[in-house]
């Protein structure tokens, strides 16, 4: 009996103990260390700035599903007088939403509920979501915005582009990526040499230093095995057959003239526009500085004859060359990109079980979710990423590695050293920059499973479904003009966007334009190739865009009294300082078009529209948006179109 | 007997002295965030934040811990992109004025790294020759106006980013 009183005793002393322990915990919180700070500061301030009464803080927002308490201490997060006060109190730099209505953890993620500093941080047990590295605070952004472009968060959008690009979704599941389009391989033994492929499969950035195909850190067994398997492959799609005796024709007797030939051949269309050579030129397609050491000459000819037939998809364009401009540009190619083709083709006989070993390499590592080849189904593709963003830490193997635990720091690490992991890891080294690491692993920490509510969010537009057919269609295709130019929303935006072009351009002057293209816009670095398109054609390409490419709300007349035009002069030079970038008799800057001739090629209605309101036109150009008044537009359109 | 009347009590105890006593243990790997958020100073532009990497083992074979490449805020970060846009063709890539248009231009456009010039101006007054062009301020009229273009906040941005041309620019 004695034992259990005494038993009893210590446990009320226990007890009172602990009693007395809670308030004077709650009375030594942190937060209320904070908020005496922040009194204390604001009481010393010369401005008056309101102190905050003693209490827990919070935002609620119930569409989100966050309550935050982050504000109990950032207490002057809305008050510009503490721009400068030390943290927790400075004020939340200018951005795009109203905190009040989104709260903190929706862009910085830790746990809002917490009253800590620790605990808010979030990296404590059990709490999956840690606060967002600052560097990485724009993947929340893409929580909501679903476009490639979101305007303010270039983070998100170059890692949106560079996942389009490099196409992470042949190998992985991913919301909201077109399949980006690769090389298919069917025939591909026809096409290339085999020392060339080796190389290529060894370590693509050794051939092209923009590769968008990765480095999979192959054996040299490896890369023998896959080589002879591709190599193997020499049906040509659509029942292509080569001419054969192009491969084994010595010199032509006329081989300097031809050469000659493909080299202006070469400049007028433009080939650099989307090539590059020698590391020079475009982006949008492959090296050709050492194209003849690559692929053979019946292979080019044919291509260049007709490049969709034997590459189906792809966006080269189908010049109208004749055949003797084809021998001269694949001469050109011969006498001057021809890095590697004097390697000796050795002679090589595959082993008898390449096809095998190779056909499981290609699965393996999933050759086929980017490369279509003929007869060759399936490939072990890579995980989901559909929601990587909500990938908790506890899920993620870290392995041997000395990365950081936490999300971000998986993903940059995956993407800077992707088998770093463990010796199983199958993923290629895209050996990206760590600019563009971090870029991509913002864009996938913006894939999350969060619930957003429809109303907050922004989705992607949906794709055009802009089909042209008939004639126009087919030299649409055939010419990749898509590869440029804009078309009711399809379309790359290299060029200017062509949907209402027959109510901007007299239709005259476009006939003209495609026998002699030239650069209009000089701060482009692309230019319009000459595709040497017949008289038909052009007219063919003209007429459909006069009936079609028209906006029936651009028909504002223009003045021609030579009252206006000297007042749209004196605005055109002395208040709106057009000459800063366009050029007029060769004076003025080199930014926008030229404007002499003007009423030549554009017509007077579209040059006020333009001014007007060139935001609604074309969202993309740098033309300033002078918010013009009627008469000053009228008067500026009359002396543009007064220049003949 | 005894045992069956203490139990329940010594349980209770057990529970209200594990609640005071609840206290998150061993943080994964954030710890190094306290110092660093605390300490930030924004009146940087560059953020030197970085991961807290676990001490480098030399011996380690992998280059697994990386530490990124610093990187603008984001209010500069922003300025950047729409300065290449819609600056950089006269100011220069590189703010000294010798964008690729300045030659055709007179007067020749700022020079952003210039410190004593850009100690002399405040941000207001930036922000008004972004908005308004030269006209609105009585300046040369080949300065366009970009508030047609730029939202206020976006202009606020592109200023962030000129300020990081000229060392100690800024008030």
């Amino acid at each position: 009996m004695n034992r259990l009183r005494i038993t009893f005793a210590v446990c009320a002393v226990v007890f009172l103990i602990v009693l007395a322990i809670a308030p004077f915990k709650d009375y030594f919180s942190e937060w209320k260390k904070y908020q005496n700070a922040y009194n204390e500061l604001v009481a010393k301030l010369p401005q008056r700035v309101p102190p905050a009464a003693i209490g827990i803080k919070q935002i609620w927002v119930p569409a989100l599903d966050r309550v935050d308490r982050c504000t109990t201490c950032h207490l002057g997060l809305s008050e510009p007088a503490l721009a400068n006060a030390p943290q927790p109190f400075r004020t939340h730099p200018a951005m795009h939403h109203d905190i009040e209505e989104f709260g903190c953890t929706m862009c910085h993620e830790g746990q809002g509920r917490a009253t800590t500093f620790k605990e808010a941080i979030g990296h404590v047990e059990h709490w999956d979501s840690p606060i967002l590295p600052r560097e990485y605070i724009e993947a929340s952004c893409g929580k909501c915005h679903k476009d490639q472009n979101v305007r303010n968060a270039p983070t998100l959008t170059q890692g949106r582009t560079l996942i389009a690009k490099y196409g992470c979704n042949g190998c992985h599941a991913m919301n909201g990526v077109a399949k980006n389009w690769a090389p298919p391989l069917t025939g591909i033994g026809a096409k290339v040499n085999r020392a060339w492929l080796t190389k290529w499969l060894k370590r693509p950035k050794d051939y092209f230093d923009d590769s968008r195909m990765p480095n999979f850190n192959l054996s040299d067994d490896d890369v023998n095995t896959l080589a002879d398997f591709l190599m193997s492959f020499t049906k040509l799609p659509n029942g292509v057959v080569l001419d054969s005796s192009a491969m084994t024709a010595g010199k032509a007797a006329n081989q300097e003239a031809l050469v000659k030939v493909g080299e202006v051949k070469i400049s007028e269309a433009r080939c650099i526009s989307c090539h590059p050579i020698n590391g020079r030129g475009g982006s949008f397609a492959i090296e050709l500085g050492a194209v003849a050491g690559k692929v053979n000459r019946a292979w080019l000819t044919a291509y260049l004859r007709n490049p969709k037939k034997l590459e189906p998809g792809v966006e080269m364009p189908q010049f109208r060359f004749s055949e003797s401009d084809i021998a001269g540009v694949v001469a050109y190619m011969e006498a001057t990109y021809s890095a590697g083709s004097d390697e000796a083709a050795a002679a090589h006989t595959p082993a008898p079980d390449a096809y095998e070993k190779g056909l499981a390499l290609f699965k393996k590592y999933d050759c086929g979710g980017c490369h279509a080849l003929e007869g060759v189904q399936g490939g072990e593709s890579g995980p989901d990423l559909t929601a990587i963003g909500s990938k908790k830490t506890y899920e993620i193997e870290f392995g041997v590695s000395k990365a950081e635990h936490t999300l971000p720091s998986y993903l940059f690490t995956k993407l800077k050293t992707p088998r770093v992991f463990g010796p199983t890891m199958r993923m290629p080294s895209f050996e990206l920059a760590d600019s563009d690491a971090r870029a991509i692993s913002v864009a996938l920490l913006a894939n999350t499973s969060d619930k957003i509510p429809e109303a907050l969010t922004v989705p992607a537009a949906p794709p055009s479904k802009f089909a042209p057919q008939g004639k126009f269609g087919t030299l649409v295709d055939q010419l990749a003009c898509l590869g440029c130019h804009k078309m009711q929303g399809r379309g790359r935006m290299v060029a200017t966007d062509l949907s209402i072009e027959a109510s901007q351009v007299n239709v005259d002057w476009m006939k003209k334009y495609f026998g002699v293209p030239y650069s209009l816009r000089p701060i482009l670095t692309q230019r319009m190739p000459n595709f040497y398109l017949p008289d038909e054609e052009r007219a063919a390409l003209a007429e459909y865009m006069g009936q079609v490419f028209i906006s029936d709300s651009i028909t504002h007349p223009v003045p021609g009294d030579a009252e206006s035009i000297a007042r749209g002069r004196g605005l055109y030079f002395e208040r709106y300082g057009c000459q800063a970038c366009h050029q007029i008799e060769s004076k003025g800057g080199y930014v926008g078009p030229p404007l002499d001739h003007a009423a030549a090629r554009l017509q007077g209605s579209w040059v006020f529209a333009w001014l007007k309101h060139p935001q609604a036109y074309r969202p993309e150009s740098i033309e300033p948006d002078n918010k013009l008044s009627d008469s000053d537009a009228e008067a500026l359109a009359a002396y543009v179109m007064s220049l003949k | 007997m005894h045992r069956s009347r203490i139990l329940p009590v010594v349980v209770a105890l057990a529970i209200i002295l594990a609640g005071c006593a609840h206290k998150n243990t061993a943080p994964v790997a954030g710890a190094a965030h306290d110092s660093t958020a605390v300490k930030h100073d924004s009146t940087t532009a560059v953020d030197t934040a970085a991961h807290p990497a676990a001490a480098h083992d030399s011996t380690a074979v992998a280059t697994d811990t990386i530490p990124p490449a610093p990187l603008l805020m984001y209010a500069p970060r922003v300025g950047k992109v729409l300065y290449t846009k819609y600056c950089s063709v006269c100011h220069g890539d590189d703010g000294t004025g010798n964008g690729f248009n300045a030659y055709n231009l007179d007067p020749k456009p700022r020079d952003f790294t210039d410190t004593t010039l850009m100690n002399a101006i405040n941000d207001q007054h930036l922000i008004e020759v972004t908005s308004k062009g030269g006209r609105g301020v009585n300046r040369s009229v080949l300065m366009p106006s970009w508030e047609g273009r730029m939202t206020p906040l976006e202009i606020s941005y592109v200023v962030a980013y000129i300020r990081t041309f000229a060392k100690h620019g800024g008030f």
